[in-house]
């Protein structure tokens, strides 16, 4: 590999940095924690670029190594504290002052609930925009699966993000075809 | 983007032989708003209507906020390594010499 080549596949993995920053926070719904992976992953990657296919979606092959390290982190974490998935994103979420709008706070807390592999898989396909392939292959599972995933998290959210809060003025008759926003959400 | 179109609209007055790309921006600028009232379901088909939106816009969120420092600092600190590790092995090697 040359070196003028070596320096353009660096210059594209500095430039996927803020994609790898917004998976990562996706992942663990904490900045400081999402950053950390980031760094872990891109050591990794870095010292590793010559194992790097050429000519294939370097952003993917930057995922795995990254969602490797959530996942495995999690493993570790899993084991020392007895904590759901669930329960635990959900305490690490985002603090609201940081996401500023309430829809978007509400999406982080339901995204929260969702276990680990269908928020991943939901993120990958639906807001990523990687097809089912990479995101399959990021994850190391089946087409199918991704997309049982994707599909399970879709309804999974629908849910929550209809269920309105007892005592908010928008329980009960939720109508609104236009759906302003803070309302209750259909998909 | 009404502000572009006025733009648009003032540059193609001035000069209309250099602005032929200007009708065209304009109807882009209609169609795009046209689009966001009528067209739910129309963008990715995997997650279609308010959630795949507000997922993306969330996601969207996040990877315009800033890369903190560290970030920099990193690869930086990648590179020189990197750079220490090549003129050691090839003195003749000068092309990293920042």
């Amino acid at each position: 590999m040359s070196r003028a080549h070596d320096g353009k596949l660096r210059d594209d993995l500095v430039a996927a940095i803020p994609n790898m920053r917004a998976f990562a926070i996706s992942l663990c719904g904490n900045r400081d924690r999402a950053d950390d992976l980031v760094q872990e992953a891109l050591v990794k990657a870095w010292h590793h670029l010559e194992s790097f296919e050429e000519g294939t979606n370097l952003k993917a092959w930057l995922f795995t190594i990254l969602r490797n390290a959530y996942f495995s982190e999690l493993r570790k974490t899993k084991r020392e504290v007895a904590d759901s998935e669930g329960q635990l994103a959900a305490k690490l979420s985002v603090p609201a002052e940081q996401l500023g709008h309430l829809d978007l706070v509400d999406l982080s807390h339901a995204l929260a609930k969702l276990p680990a592999d269908q928020r991943e898989a939901l993120i990958l396909v639906g807001a990523e925009g990687f097809s089912y392939e990479d995101a399959a292959n990021i994850s190391g599972c089946a087409v199918g699966t991704v997309k049982s995933r994707v599909n399970r998290a879709r309804s999974r959210l629908n849910e929550l993000m209809t269920a309105v809060p007892a005592g908010h003025p928008d329980a009960g008759e939720t109508p609104a075809p236009e759906s302003p926003p803070r309302r209750t959400r259909t998909a | 983007m009404s502000e572009e179109k006025k733009a648009y609209a003032e540059a193609a007055y001035v000069n209309p032989q250099e602005n032929k790309s200007a009708p065209a921006a304009v109807t882009d600028t209609h169609e795009k708003s046209d689009g966001e009232g009528a067209g739910r379901g129309k963008t990715q088909g995997v997650l279609p209507g308010i959630l795949g939106k507000q997922l993306r816009a969330a996601y969207g969120e996040l990877l315009n906020s800033p890369v903190p420092d560290r970030f920099n600092d990193l690869i930086q600190k990648l590179q020189q390594r990197e750079t220490a590790a090549t003129t050691a092995t090839d003195s003749r090697d000068e092309e990293e010499s920042k």
